[in-house]
């Protein structure tokens, strides 16, 4: 199971390498939706380069929804990402999939849609566009996903396993609305990871929200860790995603340290237990009120 | 050719709502497989009597089957299909690669891509169009032009969304139920956490006041986009709300059914006269959602705003005796003798009477009729029909 980190800077691929990192995910200005580390194209070919001498993989991050007026610039892009020698590319909209048949590059996309991927039949109905893999849905029990990842049919099977995951993806610009509403004359709220909401019945819940020119996320009040279900994990994946954002770099280190020792999970947990949970590992969610009980 | 009007429906009485008061299809959900879980109650029995229905006045009922399955789900599902395509249903909407493979492989099921995959683009739709699918559910979230170029660029029938109520989220995307409350938005629990109270913060401040950050949407309603939609011939034309009163679906189906009728003879009356005719049933207050592009705070509700009817849906004829002049109706809200009423009527624009005396079943006089699902006769020179609706001016 390779680990597979966001990239904040350059400077920082030699110690992402040197403490375990295996595939660095790279946010770009095309295409990356809450992106708050996005690369040029031109760093994007240094990054290759720089990765590649350390025998390490690149992913291209491109997680917004395609609209009709994106398809000329979402092929241009393609076309230049097939000549940069990377090694996987994360898309959250089918459309890529589809678009990526029109530049043989199928065999390089990870298909990772957050919420669709949720049963054992997806990945026998995404092996028919030849691509690389599939990110299980975020909204899964534990034993869904090992039923999942056991009976994958030659995709190689990922997991969002750490950090903060979202929750919604909106494309009203929630916040520009809310202040202009208001007649609020708030500076740099755009990309800014500073803002989050607490639900009238929730008040102990702080829930991030970020907005960009791509629309409003919302994410989940506590993050996800996998410390614990690593052992089981890790036979079925092939990529484990550790999510970045609203991390500080001391934590974001000591967690991809903790995924390869176990040994230091324990310290990990004692420093910052009380903000993280196990998500849905454990959890089942209802199709009707109180089904479960 | 005109587009096809296609309403929403929660039970039996609503599907004949629908259809007698200018629906061309209804769509309903199962108990199994279908969002909206609350909404769901159509069993076998009653999707065959919907369907029988329907088709013996020439119209259509399209199916639900749109959850995005886990595993636990995927049970059954074979007989399920095979079971809809026994009622004839006419289609089925699904968002499932797995439902959708299944039916292609054991049913000659006509499928629908549900709005759950949020396609907003022609090479996707195309994708699916060549994937065996006849028509797609566009996302909410696409401007006129975009809708305009897509079906200039597409294969497949287009169906979009005209009125009611809306996701925040790109559909199909959103897990804040999920996680807030423990119900699957994407099979069928959605506790529409979207539309809760927020407060918002930046680092240690509070921004808003007294949890007055709210993401829910107005509803949307394109009376004013309706005829540029017909001209570039989209398939067809979907109202919202399968949770709806009957007296709102008779109100919203007839007057974009009145509309699409009047454009097509190009008798069209002014935009204002159809949007006072959707001010008569209990709406939020509309907007038009993301038509003419991105959204404002104009398409926001804040402060949880709705609007008040103008008119308040009193009654359902139930028989008229064209003998004794005699209206036989269900009560479903107060009214009393000399209150002005109004007839929404299938087959004519409203009409206006002031009510006599009324009287209970068996013949007792009534100083007002008080009681849910009373029965009530007046007398009435208006030649009434079953399913006329019976609405209180205020």
């Amino acid at each position: 199971m390779r680990i597979v980190a966001t990239l904040k800077s350059m400077d920082e691929i030699e110690h992402l390498g040197n403490i375990g990192v295996d595939v660095f995910l790279v946010q770009t200005n095309y295409f990356t939706a809450k992106a708050v580390y996005p690369f040029s194209l031109s760093e994007i070919d240094l990054i290759v380069k720089k990765v590649k001498q350390m025998q390490k993989s690149i992913y291209i991050l491109m997680n917004t929804m395609i609209h009709e007026t994106d398809l000329v610039e979402l092929h241009n892009y393609l076309s230049i990402l097939n000549k940069m020698n990377v090694d996987g590319i994360v898309c959250f909209d089918m459309t890529i999939l589809v678009a990526s048949k029109e530049h043989n590059m199928e065999h390089l996309m990870i298909y990772q849609p957050g919420t669709m991927n949720t049963n054992g039949y997806d990945s026998w109905f995404l092996h028919q566009f030849k691509i690389k893999g599939m990110t299980i849905s975020k909204e899964i029990t534990l034993e869904d996903i090992i039923d999942i990842s056991s009976n994958h049919h030659h995709l190689e099977i990922s997991l969002v396993g750490h950090g903060y995951l979202d929750m919604f993806y909106s494309r009203r610009p929630l916040l520009t609305n809310y202040f202009s509403f208001k007649g609020e004359k708030i500076q740099n709220y755009l990309s800014s990871t500073s803002f989050y909401l607490k639900e009238e019945m929730r008040k102990n819940e702080e829930y991030p929200i970020v907005e960009d020119r791509f629309g409003t996320y919302i994410f989940r009040s506590k993050k996800l860790s996998s410390f614990q279900e690593l052992g089981v994990l890790k036979p079925y994946l092939t990529d484990l995603f550790l999510e970045r954002i609203f991390m500080s770099d001391d934590e974001y280190y000591q967690a991809i340290k903790a995924y390869q020792n176990e040994s230091l999970v324990s310290s990990f947990f004692n420093t910052y237990n009380k903000l993280y949970d196990s998500g849905f590992y454990y959890r089942k969610t209802e199709k009707i009120k109180g089904e479960n009980e | 050719m005109k587009p096809e009007l296609l309403a929403p429906a929660g039970d039996l009485e609503k599907v004949k709502i629908a259809l007698l008061y200018g629906a061309d299809a209804v769509y309903i959900g199962g108990t199994k497989f279908s969002l909206r879980a609350r909404a769901s109650n159509f069993s076998l029995v009653s999707i065959k009597e919907a369907v029988d229905f329907a088709h013996s006045i020439q119209k259509k009922i399209y199916v639900t089957t749109n959850i995005v399955p886990h595993n636990s789900d995927l049970l059954d599902l074979d007989q399920y299909l095979l079971d809809l395509e026994r009622c004839q249903v006419d289609a089925i909407i699904c968002s499932s690669p797995y439902i959708i493979d299944r039916a292609k492989t054991l049913t000659h099921l006509n499928i629908h891509l549900s709005t759950q995959l949020s396609v907003t683009n022609s090479l996707l739709s195309n994708y699916w169009y060549n994937y065996g699918i006849s028509r797609i559910v566009l996302a909410r979230e696409l401007s006129l032009e975009e809708i305009k170029t897509i079906s200039h660029n597409t294969l497949s029938e287009l169906e979009v969304f005209i009125h009611g109520g809306m996701c925040v989220s790109y559909s199909g995307k959103c897990t804040l139920s999920n996680y807030m409350s423990n119900r699957d938005a994407n099979r069928g629990g959605c506790a529409h956490s979207c539309r809760w109270k927020y407060d918002l913060y930046h680092l240690d401040t509070k921004i808003s006041e007294d949890f007055d950050f709210q993401m829910s949407s107005k509803d949307l309603e394109t009376l004013a986009f309706i005829p540029t939609l017909m001209d570039l011939g989209i398939s067809s034309l979907k109202i919202e709300g399968r949770m709806k009163s009957i007296h709102y679906i008779a109100t919203v189906v007839s007057t974009y059914r009145m509309l699409i009728d009047d454009y097509d003879l190009r008798q069209i009356k002014p935009i204002s006269f159809y949007e006072n005719e959707i001010k008569k049933a209990e709406n939020r207050l509309t907007s038009f959602g993301f038509m003419k592009g991105i959204t404002t705070p104009l398409q926001q509700l804040y402060n949880m705003r709705s609007e008040e009817p103008t008119k308040e849906f009193v009654g359902i004829v139930l028989s008229y005796n064209q003998e004794t002049k005699q209206a036989m109706i269900e009560q479903r809200n107060y009214f009393k003798p000399q209150d002005i009423l109004e007839v929404l009527s299938p087959t004519q624009i409203p009409i206006q009477f002031q009510v006599g005396d009324l009287y209970s079943e068996d013949g007792l006089l009534l100083d007002a009729a008080r009681h849910p699902l009373q029965i009530i006769l007046f007398q009435s020179d208006l030649d009434l029909k079953p399913y006329d609706l019976i609405r209180k001016v205020f």
